[in-house]
């Protein structure tokens, strides 16, 4: 078996050359099959009496996989020729590439190519992506033949094919068999085509006369060398009806034998017509075939040889092309005769080139000719010969890349050569559909719709619930956005990927909002977004009541995890948000929680407590586990608190600030007792200008209020730090706020608990911790709650190695001490170096770090720490047990046992 | 906000292939798409499986060093398994080629691996890159295994049997061809040369592999043990067990295998009939998962009477052919036992010791669940609901209701809800009362030493167990 790809531009005629090939390799008395890679599948209609096959596409989407049947799709035509359509999605929908792979997949498991001796795919022009480039590839396409005129943006095309091959081959394998000349009767084809073959070293296996035998034999169906061997073999009106219904099977073809077309041509009188000269070649062309074409290298040509041979009269360049002189004008005066208008694509060509062109204008002068010769419609080149260059416009080339440089414009455009991938670029940690979903689930009355496979859907919601499963499992806390989060997806499947996916994202979105949730979120993936669903049609589905946000995400085409975040935060934010809602005093927003940490929950309850204890609740947690009501009202609390500190936080700080005039306090939830010291404070200061609505009501209010739906489920045991004692052991005069007012007085009597708490348990770790010395590396920038504890413990930070890797500035430690020891910028080697040089006791990693067993206890800090006063004592807590103990299990020597039997 | 029970997304055909191929030991598969997707497979593969370490290729003097993966960042970001090439939004544009290409040569340069398989994302299969091909000219050679599309939105069970048949199709049966050159095993290192030697009179002995399990199933370890031995009590040996722990050179030597056993034929089956097609190994598909005592049983039996019937008939002539005078001309005694054979080897009645085991067994449960059923009157009319594939649905609760008369429902009422932990901690959050037992994956966070299995009869005893202290709780 042998299988051949013919390729061409869209339109050149490839349909037309293809099956009068198929016919005459039958006639030859090859078994062939003939299958369309068009989108618009009517590369086999002449061979079918002009009809028209259904796709395979169409087939697969309509049958169930496991009863698809490859005779569905298979018929035979003239002289049993096996015909199939791949088929593909309408223009603008989907992703046509794909839609040829899905039928080479079925065909290829239904072994249906197996009948035959060759196989000729009839490919759609240029190689636009790797999807049509399928049958290039080794496993289908033994040999490919270039379909063209002389025309330029065919013969581009062609150049684009042998690049395709060239990318597949390489210099090892050859493949091409040659140029199948179709001739339009342009001036200077000939010469034109000649040199191209001449260029990429192919021979021009075959020239199709420009002719009106096709168009004839077009209107009767039928292939031009069918028709003329028809004529040939002088078929009578009693022999038509010897063949009438006899038919044949795919693939069971003979030289005596015609198949279903021949029925069709013997309803028509025979043809009168001679079409001897078409006949012949294409018969030549199949005879040449079977007798075993010589293949050869793809060797495309760089976009300015390209021109230099195709555009250029006479010339050869280094080529050493032969040169006639005499028809030849360049393509450039060839198009101003033809009255070709030129397209955006040869401008685009003509940009790329590079030193002197046709006319000995630069290449920036062509390149400023051909925006001009599109910008005004109808006009042409040689209308107006503008003097100034591009050059002079503000372009520059660096480094390989053409650059607008902005001169008179406000863009910085960069444009590649040969469509090379940008150098390396950072890696994406996460997908910004992960994120946005994973944010979005915590808006508690929302449906949130991926609009994705379900790969993408599964994998997020393990995202969303395993945090779930570890509060539950470890903690007995239910967390329902981590259980069960309110999260489903369109599961995209081969048939949207082909043809589109909106309908499928439109019934989703009806189907959810029939279930009256308090908002509808859509995030695209990956998929949705390469093959060009508009998500945003989506938006047009919301109802009063209901509003449809959409998150073109486009998995982590919109960027990374931390992107996705902040997309679904804004849209949230300017879906829901009201300007001007009724106020609500003495409450406040928690903005920012991280979803996916395991102490966000814990974080909350705590903070919640704690201002309880103040009169002061909770308005909206933005966005945690808050329904869309709450959303609306958000502008209804005097102000707002961060959950976390950090980069994306601030951001959305700033964001908040700049467009709803948000107040912040400063900071975040505190850790650490210095910082919830001061937190109080500023919690009470800013009250005390404003002050709570039930302010004498002081902690009995807490239980009034309406709950969420997390709150009022699970334990409150971890919320710990409340239950700590009245009085303080000692001041701490690092910083304490005035606590003069009402409000102070209560925050006072909140903080004394908690401060009473603190130094008993220092105190208590002190004489274990005194003295020993800690290393840390970590990725957070903000470590006072643990290394204030450190200190206050009498532990000696001797090295802090931050690894920047969030980009958040480095404020490590308000110590002094710790500070001179901090280094900013490490790799683990220096961490490894430091580890030896100091020897210290106690070494905190972080998930980036893993660090061997040694004479030292290792400990891990989570991304977001515990907030409270107590977040660094219950670290210290750990140490001490640790270093109290013996500082190895005997387990620690068996790691040669496992080296032994598992490594 | 929840109508139906259960809301739950299972896994899909991507996490499929991911874990059937993270299933082949010293693998290394390469996941050709975003970082995003990718880290959830490479914690989770940890997990899965007690992972040997990673090493570097062996150096000239012939020393293996282990990898460091503090410094396995590029394409691994620092985790052991299902490295990755990060695509972005320019790499759907300009294609995959440059940056698989460039992990390919890293893989190959810092890491020592027998198989490699590259496994596309949905994303990426869009763009249809021939990575094969790349793989091919980087790395030489066929043991590489290409899943150019993951599916869109297919079943698990389909992704892995997908992969399993890529492994057979692209990977084993190059080997037997004689395609592959550069992988320096010999055949004689798997099951078959120890098969020649006991073909003695009297010394019958037979050689199964099992197609359809998954390191995914939540004991797969502990069930390829309960099977083994059981096999093993009637002289059949497990040569392979395909995509769970098993090595290339067991890969490569399933077609030496007497019988394919199906346990799944979602996942299995597949791979099963292209093994008898090409290599003409006949296979034998159970009813049910062997779950629960009649199950195991009948598998037991059948697959005995299965292994009698070809060994009196003996393989047919388009198995020994290509694979005794075509492929291996140098190992030409390797031909399995059955082959030969003309005489019935009596499997069926080796079954004594199994059935005196599997009485016992039943005897240990019946005094257990008498204890019960004395005072409580159950397991009787217990209400439970498996929530699961299809496979391991069947055949839960055909064991609960025939064998402890247990009444099946739905989820949101039953007494017992067999399934994984999304689904049971969901119910919970509905405040319902009611015992979970895991049987898939993901699980609570239990963290596992010994091997367990609901498979055989350990796995019945264990499941028993399980059920009776489920019902237990609830009293």
């Amino acid at each position: 078996m042998m299988q051949i790809a013919i390729y061409g531009k869209g339109g050149i005629g490839k349909s037309t050359i293809c099956a009068n090939l198929s016919a005459a390799l039958a006639i030859e008395g090859k078994k062939v099959l003939q299958i369309g890679c068009d989108p618009k599948h009517d590369s086999t209609r002449l061979l079918l009496s002009g009809k028209i096959l259904p796709t395979v596409l169409e087939y697969l989407r309509s049958v169930p996989k496991e009863e698809a049947r490859p005779e569905e799709i298979l018929k035979a035509g003239f002289k049993g020729i096996g015909c199939i359509e791949a088929g593909g999605p309408k223009p603008g929908v989907g992703c046509a590439g794909r839609g040829i792979i899905s039928p080479f997949e079925f065909l290829e498991r239904n072994k249906v190519k197996e009948k035959y001796d060759l196989i000729l795919y009839d490919v759609l022009g240029d190689v636009v992506c790797g999807g049509f480039a399928v049958p290039i590839r080794r496993e289908y396409a033994d040999a490919v033949f270039l379909v063209t005129s002389g025309e330029f943006m065919a013969l581009y095309a062609a150049n684009n094919i042998l690049r395709g091959i060239r990318n597949y081959d390489g210099k090892e394998h050859k493949r091409v068999a040659g140029i199948i000349f179709n001739r339009r009767n342009v001036a200077g084809e000939e010469e034109r085509v000649e040199r191209f073959a001449a260029a990429v070293h192919l021979p021009i296996c075959a020239r199709i006369p420009r002719s009106d035998a096709f168009a004839r034999a077009e209107e009767k169906k039928c292939t031009v060398t069918a028709l003329e061997y028809e004529r040939m073999q002088g078929f009578s009106a009693k022999e038509k009806g010897s063949f009438r219904g006899r038919g044949s099977q795919p693939g069971n073809q003979t030289g005596n034998q015609t198949g279903n077309q021949a029925d069709h041509i013997l309803d028509t009188p025979p043809s009168q017509e001679v079409y001897a000269d078409e006949y012949r070649i294409f018969l030549k062309l199949a005879q040449e075939i079977a007798g075993g074409l010589p293949l050869c290298e793809a060797q495309p040509l760089e976009d300015e040889e390209l021109e230099k041979v195709v555009l250029e009269e006479g010339s050869t360049g280094s080529l050493n092309l032969p040169q006639d002189g005499t028809a030849s004008t360049g393509w450039l005066h060839t198009s101003w005769k033809t009255q070709e208008p030129l397209t955006a694509k040869w401008v685009h060509a003509a940009w790329k080139t590079q030193g002197e062109s046709v006319s000995g204008e630069s290449t920036e002068t062509v390149h400023k000719l051909m925006e001009e010769a599109v910008s005004v419609e109808g006009m042409r080149i040689d209308d107006k010969l503008p003097e100034e260059t591009a050059s002079d416009k503000g372009m520059s080339k660096v480094d390989g890349l053409q650059e607008h440089t902005g001169a008179g414009s406000d863009f910085q455009i960069p444009l590649r050569d040969h469509g090379e991938v940008p150098a390396k670029r950072p890696p994406l940690y996460g997908c910004a559909f992960n994120g946005a979903v994973t944010t979005a689930v915590r808006l508690s009355d929302a449906i949130v719709i991926a609009h994705a496979p379900k790969a993408c859907a599964f994998f997020t919601w393990q995202n969303i619930t395993s945090p779930g499963r570890k509060n539950l499992f470890n903690r007995g806390i239910l967390l329902p956005s981590a259980i069960s989060p309110n999260f489903e997806s369109t599961d995209l499947s081969q048939t949207e990927v082909v043809f589109g996916g909106m309908d499928r994202l439109k019934a989703s979105v009806r189907a959810a909002l029939d279930r009256k949730p308090g908002a509808v979120i859509v995030v695209s993936s990956c998929t949705s977004g390469i093959i060009g669903d508009d998500i945003r049609e989506a938006e047009n589905l919301s109802t009063p009541e209901i509003p449809v946000l959409v998150i073109p995400a486009d998995g982590d085409i919109a960027g990374d995890y931390m992107e996705g975040i902040r997309m679904c935060l804004h849209t949230v934010a300017e879906g829901l948000i009201e300007r001007y809602p009724e106020k609500r005093p003495g409450t406040v927003n928690i903005v920012g929680e991280v979803g996916v940490s395991n102490n966000a929950e814990v974080n909350f309850r705590w903070i919640k407590g704690l201002l309880g204890k103040m009169g002061i609740r909770i308005n909206c947690r933005f966005l945690g586990n808050a329904s869309a009501a709450e959303m609306r009202n958000f502008l209804a609390a005097p102000l707002n608190i961060l959950a976390v500190d950090s980069a994306d936080n601030t951001e959305l700080k700033t964001w908040l600030m700049e467009n709803y005039g948000c107040r912040f306090l400063p900071g975040a939830l505190p850790t650490g007792f210095q910082e919830t010291k001061e937190f109080v404070g500023r919690i009470a200061e800013f009250f005390e200008k404003e002050p709570p609505a039930e302010e004498t009501a002081g902690p009995e209010s807490i239980g009034t209020e309406e709950t969420t739906e997390s709150e009022s489920i699970g334990t409150e045991e971890t919320t710990g730090p409340e239950s700590i004692g009245t009085q303080g052991e000692k001041a701490d005069k690092r910083s304490r706020p005035q606590m003069e007012k009402p409000l102070h007085r209560l925050a006072e009597a909140a903080l004394r608990e908690e401060e009473k708490g603190y130094h008993k348990a220092i105190g208590e770790l002190r004489p274990l911790l005194s003295g020993k010395k800690l290393l840390m590396t970590t990725i957070s920038t903000n470590m006072d709650w643990l290394l204030l504890a450190a200190e206050d413990a009498g532990i000696e930070a001797v090295w802090v190695g931050v690894l920047d890797y969030l980009h958040q500035g480095i404020r490590i430690c308000r110590s002094e001490k710790v500070q001179a020891v901090t280094q900013e910028l490490f790799d683990i080697r220096t961490a490894e170096k430091k580890i030896e040089e100091l020897s210290p006791d106690i070494v905190v990693a972080n998930y980036t770090t893993a660090f061997s067993p040694g004479n030292y206890i290792l400990d891990n800090m989570p991304m977001t720490a515990q907030a409270g006063t107590l977040s660094g004592v219950s670290v210290l807590r750990r140490w001490a047990l640790g270093l109290a103990g013996r500082k190895e299990g005997e387990w620690l020597h068996d790691r040669k046992l496992y080296q032994k039997y598992f490594a | 906000m929840t109508e139906s029970c259960i809301r739950s997304i299972s896994p899909d055909g991507l996490t499929g292939i991911i874990f059937a191929l993270e299933g082949m030991k010293k693998t290394i598969v390469l996941f050709n798409g975003p970082m995003g997707c990718r880290f959830y497979h490479s914690t989770t593969s940890g997990f899965l499986v007690m992972r040997p370490l990673l090493y570097l290729p062996v150096n000239e003097k012939g020393e293996r060093a282990p990898v460091d993966y503090n410094y396995l960042n590029d394409w691994f970001f620092r985790q052991d398994r299902v490295p990755c090439t990060y695509l972005d939004g320019y790499d759907y544009v300009y294609g995959t080629r440059d940056k698989v290409r460039e992990a390919l040569l890293f893989i190959r340069e810092n890491i020592d691996f027998d198989l490699l398989g590259i496994v596309n994302s949905p994303g990426a299969a869009l763009i249809g890159d021939n990575l094969l091909e790349i793989a091919r000219q980087t790395l030489g050679g066929s043991r590489v295994v290409m899943l150019e599309s993951p599916g869109y939105s297919i079943s698990f069970e389909e992704g892995y049997s997908e992969a399993a048949y890529a492994l057979l199709s692209q990977v084993a049966a190059p080997f037997w061809k004689g395609q592959e050159t550069d992988f320096a095993v010999s055949r004689n290192v798997a099951g078959i040369s120890q098969m020649s030697s006991d073909n003695n009179e009297g010394a019958y002995k037979a050689s199964i592999n099992l197609l359809g399990i998954s390191i995914w199933n939540r004991y797969f370890e502990g069930d390829i043990k309960e099977l083994k031995r059981l096999f093993s009590l009637c002289r059949i040996e497990v040569n392979a067990v395909l995509c769970a722990d098993s090595s290339l050179e067991e890969l490569y030597s399933m077609p030496d295998a007497d019988l394919n056993v199906v346990l799944d034929p979602e996942m299995g089956l597949l791979a099963a009939k292209y093994m008898e097609e090409e290599f003409s190994v006949p296979f034998y598909v159970c009813d049910t998962l062997p779950i629960g005592f009649s199950a195991t049983e009948k598998m037991m039996r059948e697959v005995c009477a299965r292994l009698e019937e070809i060994s009196s008939s003996g393989r047919t002539e388009k198995a020994a052919s290509p694979i005794q005078t075509e492929i291996h001309p140098e190992f030409p005694g390797t031909a399995c036992h059955f082959r030969t054979a003309q005489k019935a080897a009596p499997f069926v009645s080796s079954l004594d010791t199994f059935t005196e085991e599997m009485e016992k067994a039943r005897a240990l449960a019946f005094y257990k669940i008498n204890g019960i059923y004395q005072m409580y009157g159950k397991p009787r009319g217990v209400s439970f609901c498996v929530v699961g594939n299809t496979a391991r649905k069947k055949a839960y609760t055909s064991f609960l209701t025939t064998y402890l008369g247990m009444e099946e429902t739905d989820a949101g009422h039953a007494e017992l809800l067999f399934s994984n932990a999304n689904v049971i901690s969901e119910m919970m959050l509905k405040n319902r009362t009611f015992c979970g037992i895991e049987i898939e994956l993901p699980g609570m966070g239990y963290v596992d030493l010994t091997l367990k299995t609901h498979l055989g009869i350990e796995g019945t005893l264990l499941l028993i167990e399980q059920v009776l202290n489920g019902i237990m709780s609830r009293l």
